[in-house]
């Protein structure tokens, strides 16, 4: 695949002949496919390539964002064309145009290298992954009933360049691996869902022991059908897992800190926040907490990047400190609002998407116990290890976190299986209630929805395990 | 899974030369979709256009059958060469995969199309930025009506689709749509959200919706926390039609042959109330999703998934259907069977009538972030935002906040006591499969709350 890199500079050089102050284009060819096993059935398997390129505007204050499959001069010079007008028509209505941050300009090429390349690695052998899980499953399938599998690949490669002088080319492969398993039993059944992938070649399967891994967890659903005993419905302390600390931490910091959904930008859709400006240097949360964000913690993250998709470099960000909010994440656009610099977390799925305030690779730092320690500090309480359905509110408030593996901690031991147990608290309370982290450090993948049309851009999420102290947990 | 497949076409596209091709290869079964579209957006927020955006699409997707190994991909269609060489590549890819057994084809037939009505209007191809002035209209009918702010947006669009198989279909369809999305507050903790979908103009209502939404976002100010509890719910058609939206998926062969549906093992059993009928409205009038053939060119219908109560069938493709032994219901998607509108049957109250019969009540106009613990047996809980209303001996007592709603969806089905004669269309980010839909009162429903 080839990148028509002319056309991408064109695109910001004819925008600017017409009327724009600012012009930014990426143009991108994006590889993907799919392999899907349904209950040890190949489904359909996926192949596509698209090209294609989107443009952003500024002109007279307003802003405009067009894209086009259709690759050619005379219709990307009609889209632009009209993105300068709809610009211009709609800062009419508004009495505030939109500027963006004054940054340095970075001209830059970055790959994430794949040791084993995704396109020399056969269908056969992506499926071949499938089908050896599904044969591991052995026995226990008649058990677990329902079992579906989903590999999907992907190759992005983008070149960006703006009218202030920024130029980024990039090459990232990703591979990931979703899967689902309901297992039943008399009656009785219990459901896990995951996701595994990185950023990086085929080479990254290995790291998974996904085999290990899909077999422990059908075993373990089967365990929970038929030993698990009632969760307590009372306040008690609670370990959490990496998974579930990643997941709240996704929800209740990350998402929150978005500086676009604190404007109300995305109010009739994801929602906006219960944080606003001012509460930078308030306190959330109990000493222990420290959350950040880091695109380029590790080439191999899910979420890895270098430079965001408004050319700026990728930053680490502390959203909270020492329990205190500390800072939001921002683009361009709303890094001028409140008079700073942009810390890199503008991203869009692909080119056919605007570039929206996003999360990457989102984290509890660890703090210095041992994992057992965490435990031997309990007298009553219940660890969750992992978890099945969650929500939360679109403030970012009020939470819900429904256990799936999870356990009666009693004097320090872990006793039983107990059923689904229900972590529902606010924001503030769950933070506040953090009393010790373990040093351990785990993540785990997902794809994070925001943005209208919607955006699903990967991001990684976890931490160590940590315990809280004396919260609800509703059982059955 | 529903969209996997995207690509450009350019100019003349000869989709029977590429059949062609791909039978000579050894293919069978073989589907060429064609889709070309224009669609354009107006993104607004605390009352102001923050962006526009404009798509400028063609894909063209192939899927096929090579001795029961499935394969779909794109179709790069810059010139006969880098046709013929995507097409090599799928076909290479598709010898190393492993058959399923259990396909049975596409349709064929020589079929006869209707065109739903009231689904195209050259209007909205022409709109030529008149959607800002409907924006602002909406907006300020908002803040005549006590919003303080209001975000949302509004989308124009007009696509063309061609179909060719080798079971011989060819087939044109075409539509047009636009459709706001307003959600207005009234402050912090007040807000109202509403929506207007339509696929021709003089059906499109923003004003309308507008202001409903500012009236929702005015009469929900200082809301109270509510209690956890049980309550008979009423649900506006905002999160009926985001529960309805979720629950689809189970209507799906795909997903009862996945185990992943709470409706298994339950064809001609009682599923609801007998006031509950639910069905696929392909043909619909005006209908969001209304379309003149399947992903298999099959021709729509009309298919009641649950009458009265009673599941009546699972929605089916070609394959899907004679592995089941029954007729496709014309629902293709090719791998997954989908709807395309989800119609839920009026029924005889009005809004009024339905508060009157509440005693201990909470009436709920919107929701998202809606979640399964399990998929199998429909457990699952959803967190409402926007206004939300206490309901006490027939009244509306006043605003309530920070409750999630924490059911089951066959106990939802089971507890409906009434339905709305007024209905609305609903399709917005929550609900992306278009939804029609009136208020609905269930009895005894379970409620939960945030520990501090």
């Amino acid at each position: 695949m080839s990148l028509d890199k002319d056309l991408a500079e064109f695109s910001v050089k004819f925008a600017q002949k017409n009327g724009a102050s600012y012009a930014e284009a990426r143009i991108e060819n994006v590889f993907t496919e799919n392999f899907i096993l349904k209950n040890g059935t190949a489904e359909v398997a996926d192949i596509t390539i698209e090209k294609g390129i989107g443009i952003r505007v500024l002109a007279d204050g307003g802003a405009a964002f067009t894209t086009s499959e259709h690759l050619d001069k005379q219709t990307i010079q009609k889209r632009i064309k009209d993105a300068i007008r709809f610009a211009i028509v709609s800062a009419k209505h508004n009495n505030q145009p939109i500027v963006l941050s004054e940054e340095k300009t970075s001209k830059a090429r970055w790959e994430v290298k794949a040791k084993k390349k995704i396109e020399d690695v056969s269908s056969k052998e992506k499926l071949a992954l499938l089908m050896d899980a599904e044969k591991s499953l052995g026995k226990l399938k008649s058990k677990v009933p329902s079992r579906f599998m989903q590999m999907t690949n992907t190759i992005n490669e983008k070149y960006y360049v703006n009218s202030d002088g920024s130029r980024i080319s990039s090459v990232q492969p990703r591979v990931m691996v979703y899967y689902s398993l309901v297992a039943v039993v008399g009656g009785q059944s219990e459901q896990r869902y995951f996701q595994l992938g990185n950023s990086g070649g085929w080479e990254v399967v290995k790291k998974w022991n996904f085999i290990d891994k899909i077999t422990n967890e059908a075993q373990t659903l089967l365990k929970i059908i038929e030993k698990a005993k009632s969760a307590p419905n009372e306040p008690t302390d609670v370990v959490l897992s990496p998974e579930l600390v990643g997941i709240i931490v996704h929800e209740s910091s990350g998402h929150p800190s978005e500086l676009d959904r604190i404007f109300g930008r995305e109010g009739a859709q994801a929602g906006e926040s219960f944080l606003t400006t001012d509460w930078l240097g308030r306190r959330i949360g109990s000493s222990e907490v420290t959350t950040v964000d880091f695109p380029a913690i590790d080439k191999n993250a899910y979420g890895y990047y270098e430079f965001d998709d408004e050319g700026i470099p990728a930053k680490k960000r502390f959203l909270i400190k020492d329990g205190m909010i500390n800072e939001f994440l921002n683009n361009r656009e709303y890094a001028r609002k409140i008079n700073m610099k942009s810390n890199g977390a503008a991203r869009a799925s692909k080119y056919d998407r605007e570039p929206l305030v996003r999360m990457a690779n989102t984290f509890m730092e660890p703090g210095k116990h041992n994992v057992d320690e965490l435990f031997e500090g309990v007298k009553k309480g219940v660890y969750i290890k992992s978890f099945t359905e969650w929500n939360i509110d679109d403030k970012r408030w009020n939470e819900r976190y429904v256990g799936c593996e999870s356990w009666m901690i009693e004097n320090g031991k872990l006793t039983h299986l107990v059923r689904r147990p229900i972590l529902e608290i606010t924001t503030k309370g769950f933070f506040s209630a953090i009393d010790a982290r373990a040093k351990d450090f785990d993540t785990v993948i997902g794809s994070c929805g925001k943005g209208d049309p919607m955006q699903g851009v990967p991001v990684c999420m976890g931490g160590p395990h940590i315990r809280l102290r004396n919260v609800l947990i509703k059982g059955g | 899974m529903k969209k996997m497949v995207e690509k450009k076409v350019e100019k003349n596209i000869d989709g029977s030369s590429v059949l062609k091709q791909a039978e000579k290869m050894g293919a069978s079964d073989i589907v060429l979709t064609i889709t070309k579209s224009l669609t354009n957006q107006i993104k607004f927020a605390n009352n102001k256009i923050m962006t526009t955006q404009t798509w400028d699409s063609a894909d063209a997707n192939i899927f096929f059958s090579y001795q029961k190994r499935l394969m779909s991909g794109s179709i790069d269609f810059e010139s006969e060469q880098t046709a013929e060489k995507s097409l090599k590549k799928l076909f290479d890819n598709a010898k190393l995969l492993t058959p399923k057994e259990d396909y049975y084809g596409i349709a064929s037939g020589n079929f006869k199309y209707k065109t739903p009505k009231d689904c195209y209007d050259k209007r909205i191809e022409k709109l030529e930025g008149k959607e800002v002035d409907f924006t602002q209209a909406a907006i300020n009918t908002a803040l005549a009506n006590g919003a303080k702010r209001c975000a949302g947006v509004l989308y124009s669009s007009s696509w063309n689709v061609e179909k060719f198989t080798s079971s011989g279909v060819e087939a044109k369809d075409k539509g047009t749509s636009i459709n706001l999305s307003i959600r207005s507050f009234a402050d912090k903790d007040a807000s109202g959200h509403c929506v207007s979908a339509s696929r021709i103009l003089s059906r499109f209502e923003p004003e309308k919706v507008a202001q409903q939404a500012a009236q929702f976002a005015k009469d929900s100010l200082r809301p109270q926390p509510g209690s956890p509890g049980q309550y008979d719910i009423l649900f506006h058609p905002m999160i009926f039609a985001n529960l309805l939206y979720y629950m689809s998926y189970a209507f799906s062969a795909f997903e009862v042959e996945s185990g992943m549906s709470f409706l298994i093992n339950k064809l001609n059993k009682k599923v609801g109330n007998s006031l509950v009928t639910i069905q696929d409205g392909a043909q619909m009038k005006n209908g969001f999703g209304s379309r003149a053939f399947d992903d298999e060119g099959v021709p729509t219908k009309t298919t009641n998934i649950i009458e009265k109560g009673k599941l009546k069938t699972y929605l089916h493709n070609t394959s899907t259907a004679k592995k089941f032994k029954t007729q496709t219901t014309a629902n293709a998607g090719l791998v997954y069977p989908n709807c395309f509108n989800i119609v839920m049957k009026e029924g005889k109250s009005n809004v009024d009538e339905m508060i009157s019969q509440m005693k201990n009540g909470i009436y709920i106009t919107n929701t998202w972030y809606t979640r399964f613990s399990n998929y199998r047996t429909g457990d699952f809980s959803t967190i409402p935002r926007d206004a939300m209303f206490k309901v006490e001996n027939g009244k509306i007592v006043g605003p309530i906040k920070e409750l999630r709603l924490s059911d089951n969806m066959q106990h939802i089905l089971e507890s409906v006591v009434a339905i709305s004669k007024e209905r609305e269309q609903i399709e917005w980010w929550e609900v992306s499969i278009p939804v029609l839909v009136g208020h609905v009162l269930c009895k005894g429903l379970n409620m939960t709350k945030s520990a501090k």
